[in-house]
């Protein structure tokens, strides 16, 4: 009796979350690979087109535009902003840093916010002849006031990328100071007796040391970015801006699914970028090697 | 070892269950909590609301209203609506979702106008909102409506909403600096019948980089729009099918982006956005001295733009042409009866109330939104016949009025954000060739341009099966 419980008993205690992920994960996840062969407008009008979906998505040119505004996103943001993180990591890290917290405080507090209320404010800062931003690059470098940052094409993605550092270089920075710190402190001192300065220093101790980090924050960051749509569509006033330049995958699978009405291609393109963000990890994953070590 | 088994013993049946326990007992105490909270909510299910009628609507004002409205529908019916307020955004979503699930659909629910055509796809009787013609027809609303206020909600024949509004679409102009100006030539803004008339005789008026005659973004569709469908063009027609590149549209563009995208000294119209504070931060400061302006930017206008107050009036738009339309139309909401509806009857009879119900009531709203009722009943109430010292004393009522009948039709689809997106692109695109060529070819890469981002809306139309066929 008292066997047969010990055996049951972990199955009961799993069962609630099976139970649940199979209901509220399982279930949709592969309810909506059936709805991506069809097209939809309600639940009774469902028209089975097959991989239809997917063969348009590829021939649709907005879902290029879309995939090309992202992977710029994601390739500037990620760029930008890993370098930034760990740079300020690094500098708050040092113990002779005067108020250090109140630094990493005041880098991480922008995550703080809300992303409407981010939006909101970034909506001021931008904006032409009044926005802090242009009044500041006129002051500085006499640029013209009437810059319009998200309602220019060519300048909506940077618009966004500058939004985004500032939200999220904070926050990464907490990851690799996390890291930082869990780097032996004896290696950097066998180093020094070895003679290596402060760059050899960064690539062969620090660097080796936080690799599990830096490559999830990567894989992470470029998931998140993938997956962008809250910022852009705030900050562009609920549409894809000016020539569809802040146009996003996910933006544009809301459009399909939830303004346009057709949920079957909007499943389409959801999976499609499931499958972008997959195959993208794993080349991430392969160029760092990660995996290998773990063998 | 033995003395602990003992021990158990002793113990009695429970405590030994509870000791064998893998993971001890807080486990077992969070799953006896959910247990207990599963069975009541089995016993007690959470019902949303206990109402007669539920109502999901967008606009804080209207909830306000038509919270005032149920109260005094329940006194004279004794049944209760719960109307809830839901984000613009989150209630095509959750509509959305309420209709696939077939779980927790409202009775009513506002939509705003360009998300409408969406749910009107699929096979006619699979539409997830009543036709409410029988009922209009019953009660001789229709006769009381402007006929264009029902184009939007309108599709193979069946009326899925009643209009909220109208939205005629005139000029809000900055009186202190134009009509002082306009008196010195012996003129009256009122003389300035079209819009060449308007450009030309205010031509002195513009001040590179510090002045511009129209507050044009050119950055979206909304004012090409609006010139659109005063020329009686539209991006979709009465059945459906796209316009978007045909002569109307082509000349809309042809004539309107020379406006924005002429040299400096020969620009005319400048934005700095059309829905954030610069708006009309650029109209306080005389950035431009006019705006396109539907009934429900007025309230807006006296709302942000405070500073304003008694330096703007309203008139009605330039024609394009001699003798053409003095007005358009932007925006809107309807109201919808969902097929589910537990008692359509009685939904319908709070939508009436709320909708074509008591002048007072609409006066009541108008004061606060300025936004013109399509019920010809109601625009007898004093409150459209009421100065308003923030437009120098101007009517607006009436003025709005005067239009009404006017007002184009919009035809929905549930193509619009695509098409809206293409047309979007073109306008940029056109833009920036004539910044780059000139007038040289325009008119033909407008053309083009129109055509190819038509042809890439009507791909995505001719994926759409035919719903209907063989019903």
């Amino acid at each position: 009796m008292q066997m047969r419980n010990a055996r049951t008993a972990p199955y009961l205690f799993l069962a609630p979350f099976v139970i649940s992920f199979l209901i509220f994960g399982a279930y949709p996840i592969v309810r909506s690979m059936i709805l991506s062969l069809y097209i939809t407008s309600g639940p009774e009008a469902q028209h089975f087109v097959g991989l239809d979906n997917y063969l348009y998505l590829l021939r649709d040119p907005d879902f290029w535009t879309a995939f090309s505004n992202t992977a710029t996103f994601a390739a500037g943001s990620v760029a930008l902003q890993l370098p930034l993180s760990l740079g300020l990591a690094i500098l708050l890290n040092r113990p002779d840093v005067r108020g250090r917290d109140v630094f990493r405080f005041i880098f991480f507090s922008p995550n703080l916010m809300g992303l409407v209320f981010s939006a909101l404010l970034f909506m001021l800062i931008l904006a032409p002849r009044f926005g802090l931003l242009n009044a500041s690059l006129h002051a500085l470098f006499g640029l013209p006031l009437t810059t319009r940052w998200l309602s220019t094409p060519e300048l909506v993605m940077p618009a966004l990328i500058m939004v985004a550092l500032w939200l999220y270089t904070g926050f990464n920075m907490v990851y690799f100071l996390a890291a930082l710190q869990s780097v032996d402190g004896e290696l950097y001192e066998a180093a020094t007796i070895d003679g290596a300065g402060r760059w050899s220093q960064f690539w062969h101790v620090t660097l080796p040391g936080i690799k599990p980090v830096l490559i999830f924050v990567v894989v992470l960051s470029t998931i998140g970015s993938f997956q962008l749509f809250e910022l852009a569509f705030l900050l562009l006033g609920n549409s894809s801006g000016p020539d569809q330049a802040g146009l996003t995958i996910v933006m544009y699978l809301y459009q399909n699914g939830f303004l346009g009405g057709d949920l079957g291609y909007a499943a389409a393109i959801g999976w499609t970028l499931a499958g972008m963000v997959l195959i993208l990890s794993l080349i991430q994953l392969r160029i760092t090697g990660t995996g290998k070590e773990d063998r | 070892m033995q003395a602990e088994k003992d021990d158990n013993t002793a113990q009695g049946p429970l405590r030994r269950w509870l000791d064998d326990m893998p993971l001890g007992l807080a486990p077992l105490l969070i799953a006896c909590m959910g247990l207990i909270a599963g069975l009541y909510l089995l016993v007690n299910p959470v019902r949303g609301g206990h109402a007669d009628l539920s109502m999901w609507v967008f606009g804080p004002l209207h909830a306000d209203a038509y919270q005032t409205a149920a109260d005094g529908f329940a006194k004279m019916t004794g049944r209760t609506v719960d109307v809830q307020l839901i984000n613009y955004n989150a209630v095509n979503q959750k509509l959305r979702s309420a209709l696939w699930a077939a779980v927790n659909i409202p009775d009513l629910v506002e939509i705003e106008k360009s998300a409408a055509g969406g749910f009107f796809r699929g096979p006619l009787d699979k539409v997830g909102f009543l036709d409410l013609k029988p009922f209009l027809e019953r009660d001789g609303i229709l006769d009381r409506i402007p006929a264009n206020a029902l184009a939007a909600y309108t599709d193979r024949g069946a009326i899925f909403g009643v209009p909220h509004d109208i939205h005629p679409v005139m000029l809000a102009y900055r009186a202190d600096i134009v009509d002082s100006y306009l008196a010195r030539r012996g003129l009256r803004m009122a003389d300035l019948a079209t819009w060449d008339d308007y450009f030309r005789e205010l031509h002195d008026l513009l001040v590179p980089d510090q002045r511009y005659l129209l507050q044009i973004e050119y950055g979206d569709a909304w004012a090409f729009q609006i010139f659109l469908m005063q020329r009686g063009g539209g991006i979709f027609g009465p059945r459906g099918e796209l316009r978007m590149d045909d002569e109307v549209a082509v000349g809309t563009m042809t004539w309107m982006i020379p406006l924005v995208a002429e040299a400096e000294g020969r620009k005319v119209a400048e934005s700095l956005g059309n829905w954030d504070p610069s708006f009309y931060r650029g109209f306080i400061e005389g950035f431009y001295i006019a705006a396109l302006c539907p009934d429900w930017r007025t309230s807006q206008l006296e709302a942000f733009a405070g500073e304003l107050s008694g330096k703007l009036r309203l008139v009605p738009l330039p024609a394009p042409a001699p003798g053409g339309l003095r007005t358009s139309q932007m925006g809107g909401t309807m109201l919808g009866i969902a097929r589910s509806a537990k008692d359509p009857g009685l939904a319908w009879q709070f939508a009436r109330q709320i909708y074509y119900g008591s002048p007072t009531q609409h006066g009541r709203l108008f004061r606060i939104t300025n936004i013109l009722t399509p019920d010809r009943r109601a625009w007898g109430d004093p409150a459209y016949h009421e100065a308003r010292p923030y437009w120098g004393n101007q009517v607006l009522g009436e003025q709005f009025i005067a239009l009404a009948d006017e007002v184009p039709p919009f035809y929905s689809s549930g193509f619009l954000p695509v098409a809206q997106a293409k047309l979007n692109e073109a306008i940029v695109a056109c833009y920036s060739q004539y910044r780059s060529h000139g007038a040289e070819g325009f008119e033909a890469f407008v053309r083009q341009r129109l055509k190819s981002a038509a042809d890439h809306v009507r791909r995505q139309m001719q994926r759409e099966p035919d719903w209907d066929a063989g019903r």
